[in-house]
């Protein structure tokens, strides 16, 4: 499917607000999701060079972790991972992409699989695809309601 | 002066049409300001006054059609700024906003301008002509008319306005009727004193040098006053802001931000222009700064490219609350 329909469909199926904030946004993910989902601010040091953030899944709950920087920035980064949840790319390793001592912690056979955002290198077709999703779920998420126009600025013309 | 006063009514009659066709504006003021285009051509100011009264018989009528074109659009300005600060149309039943006064107003300068000995074409023709009591009927009429809408308009112009750009261009209307009202009454003065003869030539002559860069410069602002709400519609409506910064952020950073090829990179600044979603595109690059930042380039932004990027910045930071405050923080282990 092309990416701009299948972001469309995704968005849509998430029954959001109209105008909704990041907290909707997460409640929608944690529904289709299944399970809930914890936050934490990351460092380059723990999430890997180059890593911006990444999503763990395990059997209870998904942990998103993402860098700290600017507020827009980290929140597009949490939409690229809700994106990977939204678009079921749970359990594929990004091979090449992970550094030894990432996720030395946690360990895939017990359960636990995980996606990130890295900026270093070309996005492949998962990646392309959450970015893409990030990027639609960030203008619904800073798109603002229209005001409507008084009745002066109606005669006046605007 | 004048040509200035009809070139800008002009624009903005074109403007005003255009987008009562194209995005359904309000066509309260298009006809006023048609009208008054019309006035100000009368003037001369593109074909010779000489060569348009000929054509109307060439004893002057062109006087009268340009002082009722005058008096209609400020009419028309009266009648487009009561309906926009009225909470209703209650005050269209007042006798002042009926058509039967408009009807009157014209009569009652057209009839005294009908009863005058025609002289031929002339470009003084009250200076010449207001010894004739017809003449001094008429264009005192036409001007007591004049400042009395003028002065009505002032008074709801000054009105308390929530909308600042209905404001700003309500209150640039309002100094340019001031500006009409009182050349009304100084060319009231300067006839009266040609009339009856008192006052001495210098005198008349101050009374007279007065009248145009007052009348006409109300004229001219009142122009630009009801052309600043087409400017603030195009403003939004075409997104200027957000086009003109990623045209600029496009040109310094495309090829650092994007790696695009000389060719992409200019083609990417003619497609800015006509960007559907600017402000998509806007994001796009205030995500990709971060990401340079964080992990690509490290390289140092210019200056001001890095100023606009925070001003867009800033926009998106804007809308959403702390990170911390909205999202689930994991539990510490």
């Amino acid at each position: 499917m092309e990416q701009a329909a299948l972001t469309a469909d995704v968005i849509e199926t998430l029954n959001l607000p109209a105008y909704p904030d990041l907290g909707d946004v997460v409640n929608a993910v944690e529904e289709k999701y299944g399970k809930r989902l914890v936050f934490e601010e990351g460092t380059a040091a723990s999430l890997g060079e180059g890593v911006t953030g990444h999503w763990i899944d395990t059997p209870s709950h998904g942990i998103v972790s993402y860098l700290r920087g600017a507020k827009a920035w980290s929140v597009h980064i949490v939409l690229h991972e809700l994106s990977h949840i939204l678009l079921g790319h749970k359990g594929k390793p990004l091979d090449g992409l992970i550094a030894g001592s990432f996720f030395s912690g946690i360990g895939k056979r017990n359960g636990v699989s995980w996606m990130c955002r890295a900026v270093d290198v070309p996005l492949d077709e998962a990646e392309a695809a959450a970015e893409n999703l990030a990027f639609g779920l960030a203008r619904v998420l800073h798109a603002t309601p229209v005001k409507k126009a008084t009745k002066a600025e109606r005669v006046f013309g605007l | 002066m004048i040509a200035a006063a009809f070139w800008i009514l002009a624009i903005v009659f074109v403007f005003r049409l255009y987008f009562v066709a194209r995005w359904g504006s309000s066509t309260a003021f298009v006809g006023a300001i048609g009208i008054g285009v019309l006035g100000l051509f009368f003037t001369g100011v593109v074909v010779p006054e000489e060569a348009i009264d000929g054509a109307l018989g060439g004893i002057n009528f062109l006087h009268l059609v340009r002082n009722m074109c005058v008096t209609c659009a400020v009419w028309l300005v009266r009648e487009g700024i009561f309906a926009a600060y009225s909470p209703d149309e209650s005050y269209r039943s007042r006798f002042s906003h009926r058509p039967v006064a408009a009807g009157l107003g014209a009569l009652a300068i057209t009839i005294p301008f009908l009863f005058q000995e025609f002289v031929p074409t002339t470009l003084s023709y009250v200076p010449e002509n207001v010894q004739q009591l017809p003449v001094f009927v008429y264009a005192s009429v036409y001007m007591g008319i004049l400042a009395l809408l003028a002065v009505s308009v002032l008074r709801i112009c000054l009105r308390p306005q929530e909308s600042l750009p209905v404001r700003v261009s309500s209150r640039v209307v309002a100094f340019g009727m001031a500006l009409v009202a009182l050349a009304s009454v100084e060319e009231l003065a300067y006839m009266t004193a040609m009339h009856i003869d008192v006052g001495g030539s210098s005198l008349h002559q101050v009374l007279y040098a007065l009248f145009s860069p007052l009348f006409y410069g109300g004229v001219l602002l009142t122009s630009l006053g009801l052309g600043i709400p087409p400017l603030v519609k195009a403003w939004r409506r075409l997104q200027l802001w957000d086009r003109a910064a990623l045209i600029f952020l496009t040109a310094t950073l495309g090829r650092a931000y994007w790696g695009l090829s000389r060719a992409a990179w200019l083609a990417a600044i003619v497609t800015s222009f006509y960007a559907k979603h600017p402000s998509a595109r806007l994001y796009e690059y205030v995500i990709r700064s971060s990401d340079h930042k964080v992990a690509l380039s490290g390289r140092s932004t210019p200056i001001l490219a890095g100023r606009v990027l925070d001003a867009v910045q800033a926009r998106f930071d804007g809308g959403v609350g702390s990170l911390e405050s909205v999202l689930p923080v994991k539990a510490p282990q």
